[in-house]
């Protein structure tokens, strides 16, 4: 059938028509081969302009459909549909983009003009060898798997298993809970951390649709959206699970002391250990780094302590593989290291402490039972708090941390609270924008906090002036009143900045999704489509996926939940067929393209003795198609002609 | 209760004249008095005057007149005017020039004898600040330096910033030096001026500097001591968050500044760059000896004695030497100097 | 190894005593340094003040200067260091400014491309000779001996790579080396106002000071410099700066290539040990 191309050029509001003549444009791509209709409209995503194409569709028999607009990934589904509105196959559909590509980004209105028109060119010759072709449907796996069991991953897993799906959490410590276990109070309303935390970690522990993988990572993700296989790796706790009770017995008797990673290394721990009292699992865990017995085969004392038997010295890691539908990443932050900004001399002057720390020396399971004191055991009767240390910095990030201001209210408090001393916040602007922010900062200045506006430039113990002696003087311009200034503190406390975890791009590669240049995982649309990522059905929320507090990560946990329990209850997928065939007469057998197809998609048919693509399993890569020596594979929707047709187009 | 304060009264109404020194000289300061602006400045060169109180409106040289060579050629020396209008633009408008304070006509003995003192105070204040403590204590009581400390460049007085009078292009002078570029950027968080070791006294910390940059405000940065006051130590520089090259803005300032000479009247700091210049161009290398001689003998000739014992210590050690060293190719360098020259900088 | 060596004014005449030393320790450790030939003054911050395209220019002189051999440019006085090393930056970074040198440099005959590498003297010293090697030539190990390793403020900002801006360490490795021991010392970094001293001589000698106070206060014996800006104003002022704040300093200050010849054992007479202003110390004695 001879093609009939019908062309419609979107002006975008002045999005697009400021730049390009449309007119002129439209006119020419009604000379261009096979065009029966060419039109210029001020939206073409709106429901008239959307019309207009189901309209010449039936009046004016077209078989192939250009709109010439905005970014495929704006609105490439939007027309596809209009056209299955109008009874044509959708991928007989094109889009050009002569928005982002063109009028955004040129300056002069004659070469944006002639930019589209290549453009439009581009596409039109391209369409004219369009071929129709039929979506794939494939039956979705109703079970979810969440990494991370911080608050936001415990939020995303009981909201599903509540729904009554199956969910695999799978956390890397030896208990969930994230950061916010560490936690004394919350800001604003400083209620305490553990008693909203801790009833949610047992349900996770008891709930029945929740299998949890504790002491585990993802090592590697296969399949597509609906159906994906996850490799999990069970790390070895030398310890039965179904035998201890957590009476802790054990630990009390193990010889071996280790600086405890949850209290921040302000406490110890043993080699046999659970991080925290209420950690869960309720399961003790020995450290093969520190424990004698594993390292030298020596002392054993543990096993012989237990009254449970529960002591396996000879337990492996285990490699579990579950099957899924749709995965959430939920793997949280980690602070920004103030050892890279000696002048604020952390890590070289004893009392100057990064804000976890201060969260442990505060908590009432910390290592001091509570009590805020210096390293010498005394009470500080100062304390200043440093804000925006590697936040808002362009050489380490440039973003604002969005919590630290608020922590440090929350700070200010507790230390008022608790010690009665003089609090002085060093900060460059206050950030208090979520609901009853304002009205706690406003509660600390009446508190009387001195709110001293202006970064600080240093700490230092070099005593100048009276007063100074054996103190930390933080040295800095109080922009306020417009004078130098140094103040004689006993504790500085760092706000050090949230920042994307170490690892936070090996994992974006095991799961197929992309870090921004904040390091950060990156959500489809950042107001549209927050928790979604590129990869369908892998989403993410929390502060894996950018600095934010417990109420804006518990939401995105929850939407994420939803987001993954929409899909699954979609049943089937809509998978787009641009898979490769390969032409069985053309096929020579010769095995090149299973040799290479990075997804295992191409199997053998031994009784014709060719190669045959398993459309369930091709990603479309075309590494085949590149690499046949016949020429018999071909990619669906972007064939050799296609393309070739497509660069004609451009350069005509 | 004699002090040491000597003041100058001048005015064409000898009775005024007879009354103010009256008032003064029972307060314990040294009068004198003069009838016009000719003997006013007669006297005022020959002796060792603190404070001039002067009639605005006089025939001849007038009180404004009396005003700006005295705080030409000495302005340690307050000027307090009298002033027959009391009307704020002729009060202002001495103000800026340089006046201490002003006394409305008429006035009472009270009014003179309050005026006079607060100036005498402020000076007290200043001349305290200027000579550092002593004392073998190991830490130093700290007094905050006054913002407003003396500095001869700066007559501004506080008033309205009035769009009209900012200068919008001081930007894109800045923006276009070799590390003005990113001025913009300044989040104002005062990193710099906190760490910068000199910025406590001066007239804006470099944070404000930045600020009255994008502003516009061209007078008041290139006439303030902050600029002349940078050690470059780049402390700034290296901590500042946004990466702003804050040494190299006080360069470029430097650099305006040194064009516009109306800035410079009193700086040391210019009048040291420019003979430094001189010497180079002159040698193609420093010459440390002709460089303080000729500095100190136009900027402080009583500092050479000081100096001097020092010059002879280190002369004693070969550590001073009388004559300069010219390079050899003197005349390349002056070629290249006087190129770069006729390319007008950078801006 | 051969350096081309760019000695600047100061290391002419007011402080030979630390060009002497760095040719003697030089010369110990297997380093010629070849005197760049017709050399001019950097400009330093005097210059730039005045007018910054011709300061650059004058930089870039030398640079062309020395680019005619293939050797690193070795520069002992931190200023021009900094001096050199940034006009070498701003010539490769901005284009505008790298027509105008060249511009200036081609009337007078002269071109730069951009390739001469800058190092300052303790660079050299302690990465391209090692601390290993620099140990291994110590002849008296300077045992307990408490050096205040100042750095002042232009041999590491801004940015120049080779050292932390904010806490250096080479000269304290370097002070390891020789068997000393370098003190604690916060303000090693803090700039020592040398700029100051002729036009606001208050402020300088606060600075001073400050400096000095935290030197005495952490016991050190000796301050070593790696600048002859810095070691003026600590060794020449330092009576002065004590007299105006009622402290009694005594605290010697040497080049830290002075330092290394006592270690290496050079006669202290070609190290121009006694040309400092303040006397020499028991402790430092104990070495001569
Ligand atoms: C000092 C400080 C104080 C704060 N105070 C408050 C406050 O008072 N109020 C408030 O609202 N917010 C506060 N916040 C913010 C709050 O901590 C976060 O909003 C919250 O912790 C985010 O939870 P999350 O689950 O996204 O991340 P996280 O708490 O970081 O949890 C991530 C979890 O994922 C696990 N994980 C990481 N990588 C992997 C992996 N590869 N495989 C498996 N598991 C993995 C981690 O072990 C962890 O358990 C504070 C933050 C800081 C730094
Ligand atoms: S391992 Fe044994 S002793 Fe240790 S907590 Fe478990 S049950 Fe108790
Ligand atoms: S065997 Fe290991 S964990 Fe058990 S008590 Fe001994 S050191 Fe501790
Ligand atoms: S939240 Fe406050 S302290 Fe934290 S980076 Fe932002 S502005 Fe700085
Ligand atoms: S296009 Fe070819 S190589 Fe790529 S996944 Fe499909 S079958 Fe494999
Ligand atoms: S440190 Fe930088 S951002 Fe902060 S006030 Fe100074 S110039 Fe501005
Ligand atoms: S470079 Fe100048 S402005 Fe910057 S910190 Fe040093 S003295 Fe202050």
């Amino acid at each position: 059938m001879e093609p009939k191309i019908g062309v419609y050029i979107c002006h975008c509001g002045t999005n697009i028509a400021g730049k390009v003549n449309v007119e002129e444009v439209a006119e020419f791509a009604g000379k261009l081969p096979y065009v029966v209709v060419s039109k210029a409209y001020k939206f073409m995503c709106s429901d008239p302009g959307q019309n207009l194409i189901v309209e010449d569709i039936k009046k004016l028999k077209l078989n192939r459909v250009v709109v010439a607009a905005c970014s495929p990934t704006m609105h490439e589904p939007t027309f596809r549909r209009t056209c299955q509105e109008g009874r044509l196959n959708q991928y007989l559909f094109q889009m050009a983009n002569i928005r982002e590509h063109c009028s955004w980004v040129t300056e002069d209105k004659v070469e944006a003009s002639e930019k589209a028109k290549a453009i439009i060119a581009g596409a039109v010759y391209k369409a004219t060898y369009l071929e129709p072709l039929e979506v794939k449907k494939v039956k979705i796996n109703p079970h979810t798997l969440i990494v991370g069991g911080g608050i936001t991953g415990i939020q995303a897993a009981l909201e599903i298993a509540d729904s009554g799906h199956k969910v695999y959490l799978v956390e890397k410590e030896p208990s969930i809970g994230g950061h916010m276990a560490q936690f004394d109070k919350t800001f604003p309303t400083l209620d305490c951390s553990a008693c909203i935390l801790t009833p949610k970690m047992v349900q996770v522990a008891q709930h029945q649709n929740i299998k949890l993988f504790s002491y585990s990572e993802v090592l590697e993700v296969s399949g597509f959206v609906g159906n994906f296989k996850a490799k999990i790796l069970k790390k070895a706790r030398y310890i039965d699970p179904d035998k201890c009770n957590g009476c802790g017995e054990c630990a009390l008797k193990c010889p071996i002391k280790v600086l405890s990673e949850f209290d921040e290394k302000l406490g110890m721990r043993r080699a046999i250990y659970k991080p925290f009292a209420q950690g869960v699992p309720n399961l003790f865990t020995i450290d093969k780094e520190h424990c004698t017995k594993l390292l030298k085969d020596k002392c054993g004392l543990c096993e012989k302590i237990c009254p449970r038997g529960a002591i396996d010295y000879e337990q492996k890691d285990e490699i579990i593989e579950v099957s899924v539908g749709a995965i959430i990443l939920a793997t949280g932050f980690q602070i920004f290291d103030a050892r890279q900004m000696p002048q604020y001399g952390y890590g070289r002057l004893g009392n100057v402490i990064t804000s976890l720390e201060f969260e442990r020396l505060c908590s009432a399971n910390g290592p001091t039972g509570g009590k805020i004191v210096l390293k010498d055991g005394t009470e500080p009767k100062s304390v200043g708090i440093l804000h925006c240390i590697g936040s808002r910095d362009d050489r380490f990030h440039p973003y604002c941390s969005r919590v630290c201001c608020m922590y440090a209210l929350k700070y200010s408090h507790l230390i008022k609270e608790k010690t009665g001393a003089e609090v002085y916040q060093f900060y460059v602007d206050m950030r208090c924008f979520g609901k009853g922010y304002e009205e706690f900062y406003n509660r600390l200045l009446e508190e009387g906090v001195h709110f001293v506006r202006g970064k600080a430039a240093e700490v230092t113990d070099f005593a100048v002036y009276k007063g100074e002696e054996g103190k930390l003087i933080v040295r800095c311009e109080d922009t306020a009143i417009g004078a130098i200034r140094r103040i004689p503190l006993d504790m500085v406390i760092l706000a050090n900045a949230l920042e994307a975890k170490d690892d936070a791009k090996e994992l974006a590669r095991i799961f197929s999704i992309n870090t921004g240049a904040d390091g950060f995982f990156i959500e489809k649309h950042p107001k549209l489509a927050p928790v979604s990522t590129t990869t369908d059905g892998v989403f993410i929320a929390g502060c894996c996926q950018g600095c934010k507090d417990i109420p804006d990560a518990v939401a995105q946990g929850a939407a994420a939940a939803s987001e993954a329990l929409s899909l699954i209850d979609r049943g089937e997928v809509e998978i787009e067929p641009y898979t490769s065939i390969i032409n069985a007469d053309l096929c020579s057998g010769c095995k090149t393209c299973i040799e290479l197809c990075p997804y295992t998609a191409i199997e053998f048919d031994e009784e014709k003795k060719v190669s045959a693509v398993n459309d369930a399993l091709c990603k479309g890569c075309g590494t085949c198609v590149a690499a046949c020596p016949s020429g018999a594979a071909t990619a669906q929707h972007f064939t050799d002609k296609q393309i070739f047709s497509e660069i004609e187009g451009v350069l005509a | 209760m004699k002090n040491n304060v000597s003041i100058l009264v001048v005015d064409d109404e000898p009775i005024v004249c007879d009354s103010c020194k009256k008032i003064l000289t029972e307060k314990g300061f040294t009068v004198e008095t003069a009838l016009n602006g000719e003997e006013a400045l007669k006297k005022f060169k020959k002796g060792d005057l603190d404070i001039v109180i002067v009639d605005l409106k006089m025939p001849g040289i007038d009180g404004m007149e009396v005003l700006q060579s005295v705080k030409k050629s000495k302005p340690e020396v307050d000027v307090v005017m009298i002033t027959g209008y009391g009307t704020i633009p002729s009060a202002v408008e001495a103000m800026k020039l340089g006046a201490a304070d002003y006394v409305p006509k008429p006035f009472t003995p009270k009014e003179l004898g309050q005026i006079i003192s607060q100036v005498v105070e402020k000076r007290s204040k200043l001349v305290a600040e200027k000579a550092p403590k002593k004392g073998a204590i190991l830490l130093d009581v700290f007094k905050k330096p006054s913002k407003v400390a003396y500095h001869p460049e700066r007559v501004w007085v506080k008033d309205i910033k009035i769009e009209e009078a900012l200068d919008e292009n001081f930007l894109n002078e800045v923006r276009s030096t070799p590390g003005g570029e990113r001025v913009m950027d300044c989040m104002q968080c005062g990193t710099c001026s906190g760490s910068c070791p000199l910025s406590y006294r001066m007239d804006y910390t470099p944070r404000e500097i930045n600020a009255m940059v994008r502003a516009g405000l061209r007078d008041e940065v290139l006439s303030s001591n902050s600029i002349w006051m940078c050690s470059s130590c780049y402390l700034c520089t290296v901590r500042c968050p946004r990466q702003i090259k804050i040494t190299d803005i006080m360069y470029a300032l430097k650099n305006l500044a040194m064009k516009d000479k109306r800035f410079l009247k009193k700086a040391k700091s210019p009048l040291l760059s420019k003979y430094f210049v001189a010497i180079v161009n002159r040698y193609g290398r420093n010459h440390e000896l002709e460089l303080t001689l000729k500095f100190f003998l136009r900027a402080n000739p009583r500092a050479i004695l000081k100096h001097s014992l020092m010059g002879l210590r280190l002369f004693l050690r070969k550590r001073f030497s009388l004559f300069p060293k010219r390079i050899k190719n003197i005349n390349q360098l002056r070629t290249m100097v006087r190129k770069a020259e006729a390319l007008g900088g950078l801006r | 190894m051969k350096y081309t060596y760019y000695p600047g004014c100061s290391l002419e005449v007011s402080s030979k005593s630390y060009s002497d030393s760095a040719l003697a320790v030089s010369e110990l450790l297997g380093i010629e340094l070849v005197e760049l030939e017709d050399w001019n003054c950097c400009g330093a911050t005097v210059y730039l003040s005045y007018e910054e395209l011709i300061s650059f220019s004058l930089c870039a002189r030398n640079l062309a200067l020395a680019e005619k051999y293939d050797r690193d440019l070795a520069v002992p006085c931190s200023s021009c260091y900094t001096s050199l090393k940034k006009t070498a930056t701003y010539i490769q970074e901005n284009a505008e400014l790298r027509d105008k040198i060249n511009q200036a440099l081609q009337a007078a005959g002269l071109e730069y491309k951009g390739k001469v590498n800058i190092k300052h003297l303790l660079e050299v010293y302690v990465n391209d000779i090692g601390l290993d090697v620099i140990k291994s030539k110590v002849k008296r190990e300077l045992k307990g001996l408490k050096v205040a390793p100042y750095y002042g403020c232009q041999i590491v900002r801004p940015l120049h790579g080779f050292d932390d801006p904010e806490s250096p360490t080479s000269l304290d490795r370097l002070t390891e080396a020789l068997g000393a021991t370098p003190i604690y010392f916060p303000n090693k970094t803090s700039c020592c106002g040398s700029s100051l001293i002729a036009t606001n001589e208050e402020l300088a000698f606060r600075m001073q000071k400050d400096l000095l106070l935290c030197v005495s206060g952490n016991d050190a014996e000796v301050i070593i410099t790696v600048c002859p800006l810095c070691h003026m104003a600590l060794d020449a002022y330092q009576k002065k700066v004590g007299k105006m704040y009622g402290f009694n300093f005594k605290i010697p200050v040497l080049h830290f290539t002075q330092l290394m010849g006592l270690a290496l054992e050079i006669p202290s007479k070609k190290l121009g040990i006694k040309t400092g202003l303040v006397p020499l110390n028991k402790a430092l004695m104990a070495y001569i």
